[in-house]
């Protein structure tokens, strides 16, 4: 049994074959890559079957992740509390939210920033006041028009060591999934006493299907969140979610993937996941590698129409990505430049690739 | 006189970390992390229970132990857990 397989029987509880002692050192390291060390420290707390050192290491670590999710979660409070007050309308979605809403507790799942949505309209009032709070963006050579190309952007607080992804949408213009529907149903979590806004659950399913596969779904960890949302949420409504934002290939793999790993058996009714994407996502799951052409031709066999792939293509292809960005620093009034850059620059970068930078 | 009950305050939130669990105060905002028996002692505290409840139960899980040493030790655990106001009575 591999590392991957272990995990998974660890997770759900399941009574494990006995493991030598190299085994266990390829579960923990799998699940710390994977962000998986604080649900199997929880799973395992009083299986018997686990060695008592492996327990005793998962549960030191846990608690100090524990900790740091805690004082993550009251940075968010303050966060939301100080954008409310500003009058600025604001979700908060996976991080800390994710957290309580799917697990129960901030305590219980490993997040590495908070996320933020605010409406387009109130995008520049959040940043001033993210800035004033002793944020600053997270790349320091980020270029000015940035936010113009992109639909949100990370901002770093080194005193606090806090992460805030700001948005003002949730994917790029690549990926049709528009927010309104999701402004229009107020839902709210509670955190520490305190009501947070956030995404109804049907909402952050959908969203999170469409968020694994726009990643290749290469942590377990975000089908592991979808694993404990499934109970919570009502399928008829994820499905009619899922058709209205076009994305039922996406969540129709997710619930392919769920079905596979832990036997779920919950499909929707209008589409079937695709076998290809399956057994491909089955792989990368457990770690395989994908390359620029694979990673491509995923993203498109993902996406529900045409007229989605159409749209992809465009973006994959003229959108302006940071690198282009960095390329040449222009006045906002030669911004459109950009767009004529990106494929010049694409094509060069697959006919003469660079050593040590990264893809776009 | 019977003696008073010993219970979790209301803003007190349990963070389960494997074998031990963190206790957060949502209005203090202290934590503390309480170790395997303290982490037993708190679970425990589920419901209101007298001092003298929790040492029968205490020598119940620990019959090799001696009485007075395994209430002396949960004192240190209940002073500290009444110290950062998560237990009240």
């Amino acid at each position: 049994m591999n590392a991957f397989d272990s995990l998974l029987e660890l997770l759900t509880g399941s009574t494990l074959k006995p493991l030598e002692p190299g085994d266990w050192a390829a579960v923990l390291q799998f699940a710390e890559r994977n962000k998986l060390v604080l649900p199997l420290a929880q799973s395992v707390a009083n299986n018997e079957a686990v060695p008592k050192d492996v327990r005793e290491r998962l549960s030191s670590e846990a608690t100090r992740k524990s900790l740091v999710e805690i004082h993550r979660a009251g940075h968010l409070l303050e966060l939301v509390a100080d954008f409310q007050e500003a009058g600025i309308e604001v979700k908060s979605f996976k991080g800390p939210t994710l957290a309580q809403l799917a697990h129960g507790r901030v305590s219980a799942r490993e997040c590495c920033d908070i996320d933020l949505l605010v409406k387009p309209a109130h995008f520049d009032r959040a940043l001033k006041r993210l800035f004033a709070q002793g944020f600053v963006y997270e790349m320091e050579d980020q270029p000015r028009c940035y936010t113009r190309f992109h639909y949100g952007v990370p901002l770093n607080n080194g005193p606090r060591r806090l992460t805030v992804d700001l948005h003002y949408e949730l994917f790029s213009a690549g990926v049709h999934f528009p927010s309104d529907r999701i402004w229009d149903c107020p839902f709210h979590v509670e955190i520490q006493g305190v009501a947070v806004p956030t995404f109804r659950p049907e909402h952050i399913f959908v969203y999170l299907a469409l968020h694994g596969s726009k990643h290749c779904w290469r942590e377990l960890r975000w089908l592991h969140d979808l694993y404990v949302l499934l109970p919570q949420v009502d399928l008829g409504e994820v499905e009619a979610f899922a058709r209205l934002q076009s994305c039922e290939r996406s969540v129709a793999l997710a619930l392919g993937l769920l079905d596979e790993l832990w036997s779920t058996g919950y499909s929707l009714s209008s589409v079937k996941a695709d076998p290809s994407l399956l057994s491909q996502s089955l792989r990368l799951l457990q770690g395989a590698r994908i390359s620029w052409p694979e990673y491509h031709s995923y993203q498109y066999r993902c996406q529900s129409t045409w007229q989605q792939r159409f749209r992809l293509f465009l973006h994959t292809w003229f959108s302006p990505q940071i690198h282009d960005l960095r390329f040449v620093d222009l006045p906002p009034s030669l911004w459109f430049v950009y767009y004529a850059i990106r494929p010049i620059r694409v094509l060069g970068r697959r006919l003469i690739p660079l050593k040590g930078v990264s893809d776009d | 006189m019977t003696e008073r009950l010993l219970k979790r305050h209301p803003e007190a939130e349990s963070h389960p970390s494997g074998e031990r669990v963190v206790v957060f105060h949502k209005s203090t905002k202290n934590s503390i992390v309480l170790n395997p028996t303290g982490s037993w002692l708190w679970e425990q505290l589920e419901q209101p229970r007298s001092r003298q409840e929790l040492v029968d139960r205490l020598v119940e899980r620990y019959p090799d132990v001696e009485r007075q040493r395994l209430a002396d030790d949960m004192e240190v655990y209940l002073r500290e857990l009444t110290d950062n106001e998560l237990v009240i009575s």
